[in-house]
């Protein structure tokens, strides 16, 4: 993993625990293939929204709205390669 | 302590501070849910500010918080007349506002206007569009019309003088300072974080002294 890679996926696992209200416990337990959107009950449309519009401030980049699907946010792995590939282009 | 003031013939209520202090602060809070989000900080900020001899009122905008009309009936010109009648029978020395409410500040009459972690239009309604991902047909539980959406999406934040913009750490956005804490309104379990108020109450208070002297 590059260094980036490796801040990236730190910053998303504290933005779980500061929006969604995980434990640092969980958040540290998710691994690629844990499920997030449809998985984990904190995860409601709601908090979708929260979180995106966080790790947007947080990492400087703009989800557009095609780029928005379940699939994205379907598995913590879908995620963090989607948001090194916002932060890398 | 409660006030209520006439709206279209229904009643709006609010909380309220140090109602006799003989400086008085409206602050327009965040919008929506974010509103409710950050409830309890606001109250812990008025509390600190009546200890300082500030006086503040917390007003709820038509069609949210206790209000009795419907949101689904309100148009955002609306929240801008309800705020600048109250403002007439207030006479703050400073309209502090948070989040969206910054964008609910520029038509209304005082010696200053403070905003804390001030958002645009375009942002807070992709945020709410974003909510519908699950297929609700709502925006953050609310009924919304779309004239309401577009109106408040090309709101624009109306340049007012004198002015102090504080923002968290972690935002990117200009400021004139940021303070330590994290966005509370966009937690699923916000609570509440002294020492956020406190550092809020203390900027706030230095800022309504300096512009109730000028």
């Amino acid at each position: 993993m590059t260094i980036q890679q490796q801040s990236v996926e730190t910053m998303l696992r504290s933005v779980l625990v500061d929006i969604l209200g995980l434990s640092p416990a969980r958040a540290e337990a998710l691994d690629d293939d844990s499920g997030l959107f449809g998985t984990l009950p904190e995860l409601d449309s709601m908090a979708v929204a929260n979180l995106l519009t966080e790790l947007e401030d947080r990492l400087g980049i703009i989800v557009e709205d095609d780029e928005l699907d379940g699939e994205m946010l379907e598995s913590f792995g879908n995620l963090k390669h989607f948001l090194n590939a916002k932060v890398s282009g | 302590m409660s006030l209520s003031y006439s709206w279209r013939g229904g009643e709006e209520l609010w909380p309220r501070y140090g109602a006799n202090l003989p400086i008085q602060t409206i602050i327009i809070q965040p919008l929506f849910e974010e509103a409710n989000r950050c409830r309890r900080l606001l109250v812990s900020v008025m509390r600190g500010l009546a200890a300082n001899g500030i006086g503040s009122v917390l007003p709820d905008l038509p069609g949210t918080g206790e209000s009795r009309t419907e949101i689904s009936e309100v148009a955002f010109s609306d929240w801008q007349e309800a705020l600048s009648a109250f403002v007439e029978t207030v006479e703050p020395v400073i309209i502090a506002s948070l989040r969206g409410g910054a964008l609910l500040d520029g038509g209304l009459a005082a010696k200053g206007y403070w905003r804390f972690a001030p958002e645009t239009g375009t942002r807070i309604v992709r945020d709410l569009r974003r909510t519908q991902l699950g297929g609700s047909a709502l925006y953050a539980g609310h009924a919304i019309s779309d004239a309401f959406l577009a109106a408040l999406e090309s709101a624009p934040t109306v340049p007012r003088a004198p002015l102090r913009t504080l923002r968290l750490e972690s935002d990117a956005g200009e400021a004139n300072a940021k303070i330590a804490g994290s966005p509370l309104w966009r937690r699923a379990e916000p609570g509440d974080d002294p020492e956020l108020a406190a550092a809020l109450v203390a900027d706030l208070t230095e800022w309504v002294k300096q512009c109730a002297a000028s």
